[in-house]
């Protein structure tokens, strides 16, 4: 079982670690930043002409992303996921996005391909809005609107999916 | 027509406790959601009584208490390793001596071939 986790978040992690080791062209600064956030929502699995909905268990993401100061509107990164209640599961988000700053506001668009690795397993896409605040530099507040389509994975039941409406909120702090 | 803003705030707040207060008896959208051996059927968590028996018919190490099939063929079974630790013990007599070992060896065949008849007679 942990052999499974350790393979799934390696292969989670590979393209975002390939990424970010790739050499900045053209004397570009690369920006790091970590964040820890908490969320739920509601959660509507379907199938075979049937819904039900209930709300999402809660959870915790630790992420780290980067981006260049030249591309400017570019942000790669991830997060490490726990679920916490009801249950403790562990996956992963791989993200890619845009950022855009206006004031002490920033948005940041995104898609990513999201996993839950153990102790059951649930893959699909996700995309998101995130809302960074900065507070007092390098300290961001981050509130954070996301949709998980989970289509594949032993946690369905069968001939179902599953998408998952959340929010969250958190702080990041750059690097 | 158009809300103030605290309106919005005062709705968003009671939708949001209303969510909250309707989580006790929730219907299940995932197998984690399930506990106590039950299954996910898209709102309902129900026994999984088939998948149950066959696994423990499979194992053969008894299904639980409310089994009897699983219980039947945990005795088998149990007569079965009888058998092997016998060979087992008799192959190891026959290291010293190789006559003592083969008179072992005959006995056990006919004890396997004993328990080999009880098992098809009881299954």
């Amino acid at each position: 079982m942990l052999s499974r986790t350790f393979i799934g978040l390696t292969g989670l992690a590979a393209p975002l670690v390939v990424l970010l080791l790739v050499p900045a062209t053209c004397h570009a600064q690369r920006h790091f930043a970590i964040d820890a956030r908490g969320g739920s929502g509601l959660s509507i699995g379907g199938g075979d002409g049937q819904a039900s909905m209930r709300h999402t268990p809660a959870y915790v993401e630790a992420g780290l992303h980067s981006w260049l100061e030249e591309e400017g509107s570019v942000i790669l990164g991830g997060s490490l996921r726990v679920e916490v209640e009801g249950r403790a599961s562990i996956g992963g988000v791989v993200r890619a996005g845009l950022r855009w700053t206006a004031g002490i506001l920033e948005l940041r668009p995104s898609i990513a391909l999201a996993a839950i690795l153990a102790p059951y397993t649930l893959v699909g896409p996700e995309a998101g809005l995130m809302t960074v605040i900065q507070l007092a530099p390098p300290l961001s507040a981050v509130l954070q609107i996301v949709v998980d389509g989970w289509l594949f994975g032993s946690d369905l039941a069968p001939s179902t999916a599953l998408v998952m409406i959340n929010g969250a909120c958190g702080v990041e702090i750059a690097l | 027509m158009s809300k103030s803003p605290s309106e919005i705030v005062r709705f968003a707040i009671t939708a949001l406790a209303a969510m909250l207060l309707a989580c006790e008896g929730e219907p299940c959208v995932r197998e984690s959601d399930c506990v106590g051996g039950n299954v996910c059927r898209i709102g309902h968590c129900v026994p999984a009584t088939d998948g149950g028996a066959d696994a423990a018919l499979d194992a053969g190490d008894g299904g639980g208490p409310r089994d009897a099939g699983g219980a039947i063929d945990s005795g088998a079974d149990a007569g079965t390793g009888v058998d092997a630790s016998a060979d087992a013990a008799s192959m190891d007599a026959s290291a010293p001596d190789a006559d003592a070992g083969q008179d072992a060896a005959t006995v056990d065949t006919g004890l396997d071939a004993a328990s080999v008849d009880a098992d098809v007679d009881g299954g």
